[in-house]
């Protein structure tokens, strides 16, 4: 953003003080290649050559594309960069695939179920900060349904097609897979929907692509559309989706507001959320982190490894913050808030910083609310700060609060390191000891992409995350069970040269996941999959029985115990042709991980399923479940004369 | 001979002496050493008692209730806090023991401990408690919950000095700007006093 303002304040300086005629202004301003409205004119002046220096003006003119409607919409997104389709099987596609087949550079991943196709597509558009693709059916839209919440919630931009319903005069006869308003379910979850017709097919494609990049991002489902056989004459148009979304920039007078707070505020607090991730803008927030000292938190759900989990400005989550106790600012740098307790803000000045202008001041009451893009508010900050303190007190302010939160930072590592020895050679093993292992073993820039419950932090806080080390993408915010190693799945397609790691809850797991072992296998991800088998849903168990009760004092829980039937995971891994390790004891995990790491470098995925102790109350452990049996009850033995 | 008798009387004699002195002096340090044990974990329980407030209420507001409720001994709350830093909770090197003291202490106020699980498949174990509570305790609570607690969390609200009584500390609070009747006050007064006996 510095150059062009130099640039035009210094030629208007000169052109106004009368230094350079305006015949040499504009000589000078087509020698550089500046392109201001005035370079052809100025090239005319001069008698140049026809040939037009480079610029940075936009090339493309729309294309125009002849042929069949399906291809017009495989054209559309190839000019949008989009290489990777996700897809689940459904008839009508024909002119879609040979469209594909045609183009020769598209990848169409198959995956055996809506749901967990659109959590791949997810996975996919995360992992590779671009536009998610998925098409299928009408009919699986409510397979479909939990990951679109989820993509949602997580302000994923992906399209979702679903074509194949009723148009035209069969609608409403409640047809064979027919229902009004086809893409009406998925309305709450989505940031906008329409049905793509072959006369507008590119138009709507490209008003599709921007109601997903918003802000705010997020699913856009679309119906009709890949079946098409109609001939059309449609321009396409050239997208470039690392600027779709619509970018923003905070008044200066909000910046230096939000500055001189931070500048008064003895115990200041930073939150950082998932827009840091989903912009890059990692460096950037260490840096400003670090200029003042200031704390950082994520909150309880943070969906990427925003901040250096092992920076020792690093607090932790926000629910939980001790220091500083008596906080007198809170600036939230993208995230929404949307998960988090109201009761850790209260009575805390809290400054918003997002380029999403949906979620500002939506969940909390805010004190100033800032709608910029976060890197670009960030630096503006911190120019704020340059021009507000001297070099002197800066350092000061950032001496004096790094010690306090250095020593404190310091004695939370203790802490932990204390309560993962309490129980390191514990079997069933801990959470804890898992985390250590893989951190012992994964490659430094390895992908985590958690599915597990509230017990995560005690994985997540023995690897190193974020910065130039491992990166995190999930759990999603939605938590809606059975998106893990889908995601993860597409997050391996997105990123082949790195090591995906799913942390996967054996509940999650029993969530319908197992159909992405299937495109696992058929793909060759070389992925890990760890199951941390409880044999419970321990997350709404500890919740259910936190407080006691008749229940809690019986041992009782009516849907909460996984073990019986004890399920192999390993075999289910063995018929999908993946390996499959069962671990048992805290021993035996680290020659376990080996040979999994050994599998993965020679193409082949492990499900990695690890006997974890149940966490909760001690009362909340138990076996108990409404034991019915068919077999039990029935009268009449079956083939009894068999 | 009458020498001999005198020597071992005198003998005897002060061998009593000094076993009832020595007796007396030992139970004298024992009374002190108890005392001064008492002391000691009377002072972890509250430096535990603080901690759990400043830790553990900020995402558990009934965090006492809880603590009665679960029964758990100090070993298993040690366990429990464990898992709880583990999980983020920003609880200090010098903290566990405390806390763990504490909880087990106010564990132990409302009934057993040394829990065990049930494990039995279909099954379950039978009796090992009572049900919630009712009657004029339900109340108190219920009321500490929808008035107390809308300033403060349960730790705090359950707690005071041991110089005050419940009856000072809830009068403070209607001058703060507390609304409750007489009635609820004396239920809540009967209810703290339950807690902090």
């Amino acid at each position: 953003m510095t150059t062009p303002r130099t640039n035009k304040a210094a030629s208007s300086e000169e052109a106004d003080a009368g230094k350079l005629s305006r015949r040499d202004f504009i000589a000078a301003t087509a020698a550089t290649g500046i392109a201001m409205g005035v370079g052809e004119p100025a090239q005319a002046a001069q008698g140049v050559a026809a040939s037009r220096p480079e610029n940075a003006l936009p090339k493309g003119q729309s294309e125009l594309y002849v042929g069949t409607s399906a291809g017009a919409m495989l054209a559309q997104l190839r000019a949008a960069g989009i290489r990777t389709l996700f897809h689940t099987n459904v008839s009508g596609n024909v002119p879609f695939y040979e469209a594909i087949e045609a183009a020769g550079d598209v990848q169409v991943i198959n995956v055996t179920h809506e749901g967990q196709g659109v959590a791949a597509a997810a996975g996919f558009a995360m992992a590779s900060k671009g536009l998610g693709f998925f098409f299928g059916g009408h009919i699986g839209t409510g397979n479909a349904l939990s990951n679109i919440y989820n993509a949602w919630k997580d302000r994923v931009p992906m399209l979702i097609c679903l074509g194949g319903a009723a148009e035209g005069p069969s609608q409403g006869t409640d047809g064979q897979e027919e229902w009004d308003n086809p893409l009406g379910p998925t309305q709450a979850f989505t940031t906008w929907n329409a049905t793509l017709v072959p006369e507008a097919m590119t138009a709507l494609l490209r008003r599709a692509m921007k109601f997903a990049f918003g802000p705010p991002s997020g699913p856009v489902t679309l119906g009709g559309g890949t079946g098409g056989q109609e001939q059309v004459q449609t321009p396409v148009y050239k997208i470039d989706v690392a600027n779709m979304r619509h970018k923003s920039r905070a008044d200066a007078e909000s910046i230096q507001k939000a500055a001189q707070w931070l500048i008064e505020a003895e115990n200041p607090l930073f939150v950082v959320g998932a827009e840091v991730g989903v912009e890059g803008a990692y460096d950037e927030m260490l840096a400003l982190a670090e200029k003042l000292s200031v704390p950082v938190t994520e909150t309880a759900h943070s969906l990427y490894a925003n901040f250096p989990n092992y920076h020792p400005l690093f607090l932790g989550e926000l629910e939980a913050v001790r220091y500083p106790r008596k906080q007198d600012l809170l600036i939230s740098f993208g995230e929404s808030f949307t998960t988090t307790q109201a009761d850790p803000l209260r009575n805390v000045p809290v400054v918003h910083i997002s380029h999403d202008p949906d979620t500002l001041g939506r969940p909390i009451a805010l004190d100033l609310a800032i709608l910029s893009d976060v890197r670009t508010a960030i630096r503006d900050l911190s120019d704020a700060l340059d021009g507000m303190l001297t070099k002197d007190r800066m350092a000061k302010i950032r001496a004096n609060r790094l010690a306090q939160v250095s020593a404190l930072t310091a004695q939370l590592k203790q802490s932990r390191e204390i309560a993962l020895r309490a129980r390191f050679d514990s079997s069933p093993l801990t959470w804890e000891r898992v985390g250590y292992e893989l951190e012992k073993v994964l490659d430094k820039d390895a992908v985590i992409v958690p599915e597990v419950g509230t017990q995560y932090y005690k994985v997540l806080s023995q690897l190193t995350l974020g910065g130039p080390n491992k990166q995190k993408i999930g759990r999603t915010v939605g938590q809606a069970l059975g998106w893990g190693v889908a995601a993860a799945f597409g997050v391996n397609v997105a990123l082949p040269e790195r090591q995906i790691v799913a942390l996967q809850g054996d509940g999650g797991f029993l969530f319908g996941q197992s159909e992405t072992l299937w495109s696992i296998a058929r793909y060759e991800a070389p992925m890990l999959i760890v199951i941390f088998n409880n044999h419970t849903y321990n997350e709404s168990r500890d919740r259910n029985m936190q407080n006691g009760g008749h229940f809690y004092e019986e041992g009782k829980d009516f849907d909460g115990y996984l073990g019986d039937p004890n399920v192999e995971y390993t075999k289910i891994a063995e018929a999908y042709g993946l390996k499959g390790e069962k671990v048992t004891t805290a021993g035996e995990l680290p020659a376990a991980l080996q040979r999994s790491l050994k599998s993965m470098r020679d193409g082949k995925a492990v499900v990695l399923d690890v006997d974890i102790a149940p966490d909760g109350p001690v009362l909340s452990q138990g076996t108990w479940y409404q034991r019915h049996s068919i077999a039990e009850i029935r009268k009449k033995k079956l083939n009894a004369t068999a | 001979m009458h020498g001999r008798r005198k020597k071992v009387l005198l003998q005897l004699v002060s061998g009593l002496v000094l076993w009832v002195a020595a007796a007396d002096l030992s139970g004298g340090l024992a009374a002190q050493v108890t005392a001064s044990a008492t002391n000691d974990q009377q002072a972890q329980i509250e430096k535990g008692r603080q901690a759990v407030g400043q830790t553990c209420a900020a995402c558990h507001a009934g965090i006492l209730r809880m603590a009665q409720a679960q029964k758990q001994n100090q070993e298993q709350w040690k366990d429990t806090i464990f898992s709880m830093i583990g999980r983020g909770a920003e609880i200090l090197p010098d903290e566990i023991e405390p806390m763990a003291a504490f909880l087990a202490s106010t564990s132990a106020r409302s009934g057993s401990a040394n829990a065990q699980p049930a494990q039995t498949g279909g099954g379950g174990r039978q009796g090992a408690g009572r049900p919630e509570q009712q009657g004029p305790e339900a109340d108190g609570r219920a009321i500490l919950q929808r008035t107390c607690q809308q300033c403060h969390d349960m730790a705090t609200a359950t707690t005071k000095l041991p110089s005050e009584d419940w009856s000072a500390v809830i009068a403070k609070m209607m001058a703060y700007g507390a609304r409750l009747t007489p009635a609820d006050q004396q239920k809540i007064i009967e209810y703290l006093n339950g807690l902090t006996k």
